[in-house]
């Protein structure tokens, strides 16, 4: 039975038995107050025959009129309380007491009025006063008997209706009781039972809503019943059915995820490879002729051809760079850095392109830590795009960096560095959706300027991977503030020596210190070994050739140790990869110390990682610069 | 656990309901029986004893009752007082000249009052048709009895004195023979001779009555020395006479029946007289009243050698019908 309908019956069980009871006690209490209206009215007729008594003896005594008047307005009321009584008194007991009590009256009346008229007849001259007297004596006797009995009568009556009184009391109490009694043992059976029912129905639904909640769905709550707890308990095993469908929809579902994310990084880390690679080659062949070409003309075309060179790399690395943001693959590295250096490197780099529009250009840096820990690679990428856009959109006046310090905890410094140009300025409407991705002030910018649209988009990932933010205000008509924040660690304890900052330099210090060194370079793409080459030879190193992973193992098994000082690895190559080559050396004798760098244009972290836990000893991505590469040498040749 | 609570509430309506009722004590089968000897009329006053005997009442209460049938309350008495009963049914006039005359008795109840029993029955023949007519005519009574104080009643009543009348003393049992021979020209007496003589005398007799002037009690009297030697036994033989007149009550009847047939007496005799009489056990003022009434009646009429009026209610054993039916005790000594 269901639990609602077991309450509906104890209610209606507990509400007929309290009705009962209610109206039992109603008529008891009604009883009550007719036994005692009762009792009132025998106790009058009992009073009224006292009174009566009082003046029948007092006329005895004086024969008055007013005594014997009063005696009869008296029998009066008794009358009156009599008839009274005889429709109110209902009991056996009392009719007949009621009975005895209206003869003896009568008698008592008779009596009365006899001695009356005895009184008056001894009143009459020439009456035989002895026997009239007797007669007196004897009628008052008699009437005192009558007297008696009306006494005993009225008595009875009273203690009657008393008794009844005190019985409907009696009565009254035990119902009173009896309803508080009910009202008391219905309450607690009622609360008893349902506790035992939380208890016995509650509780296992409370344990098994646990299990499943502790993640074990496979668990299913047992119930034989048939009411609302047994309904509770199917939903519930219901929802566990549903939660473990759904949760091995969602494993699927995430698996699959992985799956398409792990494809999509494979993809990446191929269109990296495959658009670095001939980007390599296409530079390295335009810098070997540049340095070759006398022509002034040729060398006009070759400038022209680099910097378009230049610009497809660099919208390439855009959008490498941003699909590695979003595919979440992107990571900084934490070097040693000035960032006070970072607004001069950067105004160098477009002092070029600045001063061919005619646009001033102006450093405003703030006192700076000397020394932080930060990705200065990526710290100017970001400056970079503000600045390059600045300059971009900006046709007269200047354009200024501003680098300040913000804020300064025990660890960290928070920098926040603004490009401040005298363009166009941007409306409020434009400004909300310039560092969406693919988002540029409006179509006819990328007609008038060109561009990926990516770069304030990247600009803002990195503020944000570096703990920061980007933004821009602006005033149409008065020029644009672009800004970027970042927060940067402090250097604690000492710091490596410091490389030189150059490309001159690091290739001059290349020259003295290791002029003559032999290397291996390990690529099996011809132009890549050409570039590869001329960097190496640039700076007076010797290079051998091994065009894939297996005759670089070979080459370093048949060399003197320390014939080649360093070997630069090539990942993809037909044959045998770099990560196999290396693996390989590293089992060799001659090949346990000789340092492997890494030169691909895999440049994904993971690569890195690989390469790195192949046995190389550091990572150079292609399309390579001349600094990192001779960066690396220094680092590694020492 | 509805045990208990069926439990506790019969508990309570129990403790509610605490009537105790008496009961009588249980007796043991082995115990040897009360004897007592009745002294009893034939008379209707007796019919409680009648009935008790006839519904073997008093064996039931463990009594062995002999019985001793009299025509009249003072012959009835006078049994007792010469040691041949133990009890006897008697009006109280016998039972105030007992007294009178120094017996130590007890009045252990009163069984019948009635205010209807006694009257004077005349012959018309005799030139009487009032009572004021009673004058200068001979008149039968039984002295020392009901009969003499009513015949002085009546006679008061009517404006006449003792000496204007002839008084006749007769024995009850005389009277119907004394009217037939008109030896008297009236009686006063009781039933049932009272209604023979009338139905007797035919269209001839006429009878006066006077409710108001005279109350007869019919009672229970021993002698002290009995009841104080035999209280249990006066106990069960006054419980046996309350079952009697429960009988009575619920079934008038029956009761009837027992009367005629154990006084010999023609039912409608019994049923004609039947509604005169009062049966109930009990002890009242009425019964003090009328010894004290009646004695200052025997004191003037020099009836008796005492001079004063003695303490009635000293003779009245009240522990008896206490212990039995305490409501029926009413007389405030």
């Amino acid at each position: 039975m269901s639990v609602s309908a077991r309450l509906r019956i104890i209610s209606a069980l507990a509400a007929a038995a309290l009705l009962a009871l209610g109206g039992i006690l109603v008529g008891t209490f009604r009883e009550f107050n007719f036994a005692k209206s009762n009792a009132t009215l025998a106790n009058a007729i009992s009073d009224n025959y006292f009174q009566r008594a009082a003046f029948r003896d007092q006329y005895f005594l004086f024969r008055e009129a007013h005594l014997r008047a009063s005696w009869e307005k008296k029998r009066r009321l008794a009358d009156e309380l009599l008839g009274e009584a005889t429709e109110k008194f209902t009991r056996e007991r009392e009719k007949r007491l009621l009975e005895q009590l209206r003869r003896n009256t009568d008698d008592a009346t008779q009596l009365f009025q006899r001695i009356v008229q005895n009184t008056e007849a001894l009143k009459t001259p020439g009456t035989n006063k002895l026997i009239h007297e007797e007669l007196d004596r004897r009628l008052y006797s008699q009437l005192l008997l009558k007297a008696t009995s009306l006494q005993n009568a009225a008595l009875a009556l009273q203690s009657a209706t008393d008794e009844r009184v005190e019985a409907t009391y009696r009565r009254l109490s035990i119902t009173v009781i009896l309803f508080a009694f009910t009202l008391g043992i219905g309450s607690i059976m009622l609360t008893l039972h349902l506790s035992r029912l939380l208890k016995q129905r509650l509780l296992p639904l409370h344990d098994g809503a646990q299990m499943i909640a502790d993640g074990n769905l496979e668990y299913r709550i047992e119930d034989g019943g048939a009411d609302e707890f047994s309904d509770l308990a199917h939903s519930f095993n219901e929802m566990a059915i549903k939660i473990s469908a759904m949760q091995l929809d969602l494993a699927n579902r995430a698996e699959a995820a992985e799956a398409a994310n792990r494809a999509k990084s494979a993809f990446l880390a191929n269109m990296s490879h495959e658009l670095r690679t001939p980007m390599n080659g296409i530079m390295g062949m335009i810098e070997l002729a540049t340095h070759r070409a006398t022509d002034p003309k040729q060398l006009g075309w070759l400038n022209n051809s680099k910097a378009s060179a230049r610009h497809l790399l660099s919208i390439i690395n855009d959008i490498l760079d941003f699909s590695k943001i979003e595919a979440g693959k992107f990571q900084l590295s934490e070097e040693e850095m000035d960032v006070r250096v970072l607004p001069f490197n950067v105004c160098s780099m477009v002092a070029e392109g600045a001063a061919a529009k005619g646009l001033q250009l102006k450093t405003d840096v703030d006192s700076l830590p000397p020394k932080l820990l930060g990705d200065s690679t990526r710290l100017t990428q970001a400056l970079l795009n503000l600045v390059g856009n600045a300059i971009k959109f900006t046709r007269t006046g200047s354009v200024t960096i501003r680098a300040i310090q913000e804020d300064e905890d025990a660890h960290s410094v928070a920098l926040r560095f603004e490009v401040i140009d005298t363009g166009i300025g941007i409306s409020p409407e434009t400004m909300g959706r310039l560092f969406t991705p693919f988002e540029q002030a409006d179509a006819s910018t990328v007609r008038c300027y060109g561009g990926t649209g990516l770069g304030l988009a990247i600009t803002r990932r990195l503020a944000q991977l570096m703990g920061g933010d980007a933004g821009v205000d602006s005033v149409v008509g008065e020029g644009s503030t672009f800004w970027f924040t970042v927060r940067l660690r402090k250097v604690e304890g000492d710091s490596p020596a410091s490389m030189p900052a150059s490309e001159a330099a690091m290739a001059e210090l290349l020259r003295e210190r290791h002029g003559g060194t032999r290397v291996l370079l390990v690529e099996d793409n011809e132009v890549n070994q050409m570039v590869a080459q001329a960097m190496l030879e640039e700076v007076g190193l010797v290079c051998d050739f091994a065009e894939d992973g297996e005759i670089a193992v070979g080459k370093i098994r048949d060399a003197q140790p320390g014939t080649y000082a360093l070997a630069l690895m090539d990942i993809q190559m037909p044959r045998m990869d770099g990560v196999t080559a290396t693996k390989l050396i590293r089992q060799l004798e001659s090949g346990k110390k000789i340092p492997i760098v890494a030169m691909t244009a895999n440049a994904f972290n993971d690569d890195e990682v690989r390469c790195l836990e192949a046995g190389m000893n550091d990572f150079v991505s292609k399309p390579v610069a001349p600094d990192r590469l001779y960066g690396v040498l220094l680092k590694w040749l020492a | 656990m509805w045990k208990t609570v069926m439990a506790i509430v019969t508990l309570l309506i129990i403790a509610g309901c605490d009537n105790s009722t008496p009961s009588t004590p249980p007796r043991a089968a082995t115990e040897a029986p009360h004897k007592i000897s009745v002294a009893y009329t034939y008379q209707p006053q007796s019919t409680l004893i009648h009935v008790a005997v006839a519904k073997r009442y008093f064996a039931d209460e463990g009594l062995d009752a002999q019985l001793l049938q009299h025509t009249h309350g003072k012959a009835a008495l006078q049994s007792v007082l010469d040691g041949k009963a133990d009890v006897a049914t008697v009006a109280e006039t016998p039972v105030m000249f007992s007294i009178l005359s120094g017996a130590r008795i007890f009045v252990l109840a009163n069984i019948e009052s009635s205010t209807l029993n006694n009257a004077i029955v005349a012959n018309t023949d005799a030139g009487i048709k009032t009572a004021e007519d009673l004058k200068g005519k001979r008149i039968g009574y039984t002295p020392g009895t009901t009969s003499e104080f009513f015949l002085d009643s009546m006679l008061t009543a009517k404006g006449l004195a003792k000496n204007d009348i002839h008084a006749v003393a007769l024995k009850p049992d005389e009277m119907q023979q004394a009217m037939q021979a008109r030896q008297v020209d009236a009686v006063s007496t009781w039933n049932y001779p009272l209604t023979q003589i009338k139905h007797q005398l035919g269209p001839s007799g006429v009878v006066f009555y006077d409710r108001q002037i005279y109350t007869e009690t019919f009672n229970i009297a021993a002698q002290q020395d009995f009841v104080g030697k035999h209280p249990e036994t006066v106990r069960r033989f006054l419980r046996a006479l309350i079952k009697a007149e429960e009988f009575v009550e619920k079934h008038p009847a029956e009761a009837q029946d027992i009367v005629a047939t154990a006084a010999g007496i023609d039912k409608k005799l019994v049923q004609e007289v039947w509604d005169a009489f009062n049966y109930k056990v009990v002890l009242d003022q009425t019964l003090l009243l009328t010894l004290e009434d009646e004695t200052r009646w025997a004191l003037k009429n020099r009836l008796t050698e005492q001079s004063d009026m003695p303490d009635f209610a000293s003779y009245v054993y009240l522990d008896g019908l206490m212990a039995v039916k305490p409501d029926a005790v009413l007389i405030r000594k």
